[in-house]
C-alpha cells in the first residue's frame, strides 16, 4: 500500500477531502470520479469518529473501490481541527484532528484493516504523534499496526 | 434476549454499515452488545463496532438488555438481513 502526507488548512470537510483527493490524483491513486463520489458518500455516510477515551476526532474517508486504482493511505494533517459530520449522528459534526483518506481497490481484508486501525485512535502514544501534527511517525503507527 | 445472524454484507461490517448499526442501536434505550468470537462490542459505538473484525460470512449475536430490547434486538437482526439497506457495495 502506497502512503502519503498531506498537511493541509481547510475550514470545511469538503476542502479538506479536495485536498487529500488531490494528492491521490496527482499519484495515480484514483481515477477522475474518485473526488466527487468521495463528497458524495461523505454527505450520505458520514465518516467523523469522536473517539471518548482521548476527547478527539478522526475521519475516514473512501469512496468506492471501482474507483481507485492503486491501494493507498493519505494522511491528512490539518493546521486545525476540521468540522466533519458524525458516523454516529450525521446531524452532529466532531472536529477531526487527523483525516485518514481510505483508497482501497481490493475490499478484501478491508474488516481487518479497519479493525485494526481503528483501536489504534485510541492509544495515547497514537494521540501524540496526531497532536504534534507528525504525519510521517502516524504512518509509521498505522503500518505497523494495519499494513 | 440476543439473537444470531450470519453477515452477508460485501465487505463485512465496515464503515457503512457499522454506521447504520450504530445508529439505529442509538435510538433504543436499551443496552445493546455485539457478540463474535468471544469479543463484545458497544452497539452504539462506532469504535467498537468497527474494532470487532466482523466479515462476510461471520455469525454476530446481538444481545440487548433494556425496556426495548426485544424491539431493538429484533430491528437490528433485520438490518443486518436486510443488508443494512445499502442499495450498492464498493
Amino acid at each position: 500500500m502506497q502512503t502519503e502526507v498531506v498537511h493541509f488548512d481547510a475550514e470545511s470537510s469538503t476542502d479538506a477531502l479536495k485536498s487529500l483527493t488531490s494528492v491521490a490524483e496527482l499519484n495515480d491513486y484514483v481515477t477522475d470520479a474518485y473526488g466527487e463520489a468521495l463528497l458524495d458518500r461523505e454527505s450520505k455516510f458520514p465518516t467523523g469518529i469522536y473517539i471518548p477515551l482521548l476527547d478527539y476526532s478522526v475521519a475516514i474517508p473512501h469512496a468506492d473501490a471501482d474507483l481507485a486504482t492503486e491501494q493507498a493511505l493519505v494522511v491528512g494533517v490539518p493546521e486545525s481541527s476540521v468540522p466533519f459530520d458524525n458516523m454516529e449522528a450525521p446531524e452532529e459534526t466532531v472536529d477531526a484532528e487527523l483525516v485518514l483518506l481510505l483508497v482501497v481497490t481490493d475490499t478484501d481484508g478491508y474488516s481487518e484493516f479497519l479493525s485494526n486501525l481503528v483501536p489504534l485512535f485510541q492509544e495515547k502514544s497514537f494521540y501524540e504523534h496526531v497532536q504534534s501534527g507528525d504525519g510521517d511517525a502516524i504512518v509509521e503507527k498505522i503500518s505497523d499496526a494495519c499494513l | 434476549m440476543q439473537e444470531s445472524v450470519t453477515l452477508f454484507h460485501e465487505k463485512g461490517l465496515h464503515a457503512r454499515p457499522a454506521s447504520v448499526l450504530v445508529q439505529t442501536a442509538s435510538s433504543y434505550d436499551a443496552s445493546i452488545e455485539i457478540l463474535k468470537d468471544g469479543k463484545s462490542a458497544n452497539a452504539k459505538s462506532s469504535v467498537a463496532v468497527l474494532s470487532l473484525n466482523a466479515d462476510k460470512g461471520d455469525e454476530i449475536t446481538i444481545r440487548a438488555d433494556g425496556d426495548d430490547d426485544e424491539a431493538a434486538v429484533d430491528a437490528l437482526v433485520e438490518l443486518v438481513r436486510t443488508d443494512f439497506d445499502l442499495e450498492t457495495e464498493a
